[in-house]
């Protein structure tokens, strides 16, 4: 279950994906790509520095995907420093509202999280800017890498985390590489947390959408028509919801090819009444 | 626990907006154009969504009251339904709303005295007709009632109308509102019921058979006319024996007299609907003994779908009058 979970990480920084990577067990995976890869020994943590801006954390994003041929039950998370105009620097909040500044246009991140984290709304800038204001966190990221991980997985899999780095106070340019990992390093656990706790919502998915592993057991067995192929896998899913205990594979012993096969799955599964008291 | 509420922006200093908001400590609440910027977007996923949905307070435009799918009522001329809310709180496996959203968020249509402009302007449209509306078709209607307030504005309102009924169909038992007003004899409060095994299994978060129908007998008492709803039946071993035991506990503790209809119908699904409700949940073995038929619908085979309907109307013509038993045909998709 190599697939499963998946975990893609996208980052702006390098300082920021330092305590990450480390925490992960991720090295380097390819020399020659357009963002840095990494990856750990499993597989199953993959994290692309996408530099600073819009287009490239849509670009890495998507390179992501590609690369790590991400299923559709990734988890995707978005972590990385931020600007606040009230907030104390080191802060960690979870985005659940993004304005893209340029369009005015919003997102709402809302991962099916229970571990309980300080929320914020964010303004995805193309620039840096200087005008903090109270209310909302400030990058140049989010909105893009939101707005690109919700084709790749559904939306309460993605979370865009931010950590508060500057203000009004301290200024952007003045932020030491040192200082962003310190930062991130102050909520490694968190972070480790929330992996944790999203796999397990994340195992519904992989649960509902993997291709059971009885189909490919029986599709090598007989020569299939894609008709077939597509009847076997409708069959065998309400099979493993009938018969959890019954192998398929088993139920087709008798048969000498496809249709046969197919007949005698759909046999069982129209004898079948269901027992509620036994549920 | 709601822990997120949207709000329009529109609707963000109405009375009711300010009075909801009170009602959840400690919520975030996140301002919105419209409830379509995060309700029903087609990464969002509903089953993920339902480990916590959020609430969206939201202005309801258009279509604030529709006509019903043929084959939908319980005699009336014509019908209509309208919701002032969409979704529910409960998480019932065979519900039409799992397939027809993909998000699980309520939004809740705060602008009810648009609906009641409507149902005035329908029934001065047909004077001459019965006209039944339904309350509840897209949610629970009284699931929420302590902090909508929706059944208490509305059901006075229908007081004034004599040529018309209102049915609000619930699993509810929060019904002490309706303890607290007289009775409005054309408001008919309308409880979905299955035996309670079926129900344990399927109907998630709602209040248990025996408590409905221990509200069924408040209501009754306080002089309510009662709907019994059996839509849709649940198919499986010993089906008949646990129908019949539900029918002989509703009928020995209901008084006849408080009985304003009975409907039936069996288990199905818009073809299209089915398929994305089972991709949802194909671990649910209700939905893998269900099988596409000759209509757009997905079902029970026939010959169980006729087994059941006969056991019912049998049951039900052995004590009512058939002018108040009602056949819910294929067309129309219960929620």
């Amino acid at each position: 279950m190599n697939d499963y979970p998946a975990i893609r990480w996208v980052v702006a920084l390098k300082p920021e994906a330092r305590i990450i990577r480390k925490n992960f067990n991720m090295s380097s995976s390819t020399q020659n790509s357009p963002y840095p890869l990494f990856k750990n020994a499993s597989g199953q943590h993959w994290l692309t520095i996408s530099g600073v801006g819009r287009i490239n954390a849509a670009a890495a994003t998507i390179y992501l995907y590609q690369i790590s041929k991400a299923p559709p039950w990734t988890i995707w998370i978005n972590v990385g420093i931020a600007g606040s105009g009230g907030s104390p620097i080191g802060s960690l909040y979870l985005i659940d509202k993004i304005t893209d500044f340029s369009t005015q246009l919003s997102v709402f991140p809302k991962p099916a999280l229970s571990v309980s984290i300080p929320r914020s709304s964010l303004l995805t800038l193309d620039a840096p800017g200087e005008n903090y204001s109270r209310d909302q966190l400030f990058d140049m990221e989010g909105y893009s890498f939101f707005e690109i991980a919700s084709k790749l997985s559904c939306q309460q899999l993605i979370l865009v985390l931010k950590i508060v780095s500057d203000g009004p106070d301290i200024d952007f340019r003045s932020i030491m590489s040192k200082n962003v990992s310190e930062l991130v390093a102050r909520h490694i656990e968190v972070l480790s947390n929330v992996v944790d706790d999203l796999a397990s919502v994340s195992k519904i998915e992989y649960d509902r959408l993997h291709i059971p592993d009885a189909y490919n057991s029986i599709v090598t067995k007989y020569h299939f028509t894609e008709t077939q192929k597509h009847q076997l896998k409708k069959l065998i899913i309400r099979w493993r919801a009938l018969f959890p205990e019954r192998k398929p594979v088993d139920e087709i012993v008798n048969t000498n090819n496809a249709s046969m096969a197919l007949k005698a799955l759909r046999a069982g599964i129209d004898s079948y009444k269901i027992k509620w008291d036994k549920k | 626990m709601i822990d997120t509420i949207y709000v329009e922006k529109e609707i963000e200093e109405h009375p009711r907006t300010r009075s909801i908001l009170t009602r959840f400590k400690g919520r975030r609440e996140i301002l919105v154009e419209r409830y379509g910027e995060v309700f029903n977007k087609r990464s969002q996923n509903f089953r993920l969504q339902k480990r916590n949905p959020s609430l969206i307070i939201a202005k309801k435009h258009t279509g604030h009251i529709l006509s019903t799918p043929q084959g939908f009522g319980i005699g009336g001329a014509k019908n209509f339904y309208f919701s002032h809310m969409i979704n529910c709180v409960y998480d019932c496996r065979y519900c039409f709303l799992q397939g027809m959203y993909a998000s699980a968020n309520y939004v809740l249509f705060i602008n009810y005295e648009d609906f009641i402009s409507e149902i005035n302007n329908l029934i001065f449209k047909h004077p001459e007709d019965k006209l039944t509306f339904f309350s509840g078709y897209d949610c629970d209607s009284l699931a929420l009632e302590p902090i909508t307030g929706f059944a208490s504005f509305i059901v006075p309102s229908f007081k004034e109308y004599s040529s018309a009924e209102i049915e609000f169909r619930t699993k509810s038992t929060q019904i002490e509102f309706l303890l607290s007003i007289e009775p409005v004899s054309n408001c008919i409060i309308a409880y979905s019921l299955m035996p309670e095994i079926e129900s344990r299994a399927l109907d998630h978060k709602t209040p248990s058979i025996e408590k409905r129908i221990n509200a069924i007998k408040r209501l009754a008492a306080h002089g309510w006319k009662i709907g019994l709803r059996f839509d849709p039946l649940i198919y499986g071993q010993d089906w008949e024996k646990r129908y019949q035991e539900l029918f002989d506990t509703l009928f020995s503790s209901i008084p006849r007299g408080s009985i304003h209809s009975i409907s039936y119908g069996s288990l199905r699904f818009p073809k299209e609907m089915f398929k994305a409700v089972h991709k949802l949940y194909p671990e649910e073995k209700l939905l893998s003994t269900i099988f596409p038929g000759d209509m757009d619908t997905v079902g029970y085979k026939t010959e169980i779908e006729d087994q059941m309907t006969r056991f019912c109307k049998n049951a039900f013509s052995r004590i009512f009058s058939e002018d108040i038993v009602f056949k819910c045909t294929t067309e129309a998709t219960a929620p």
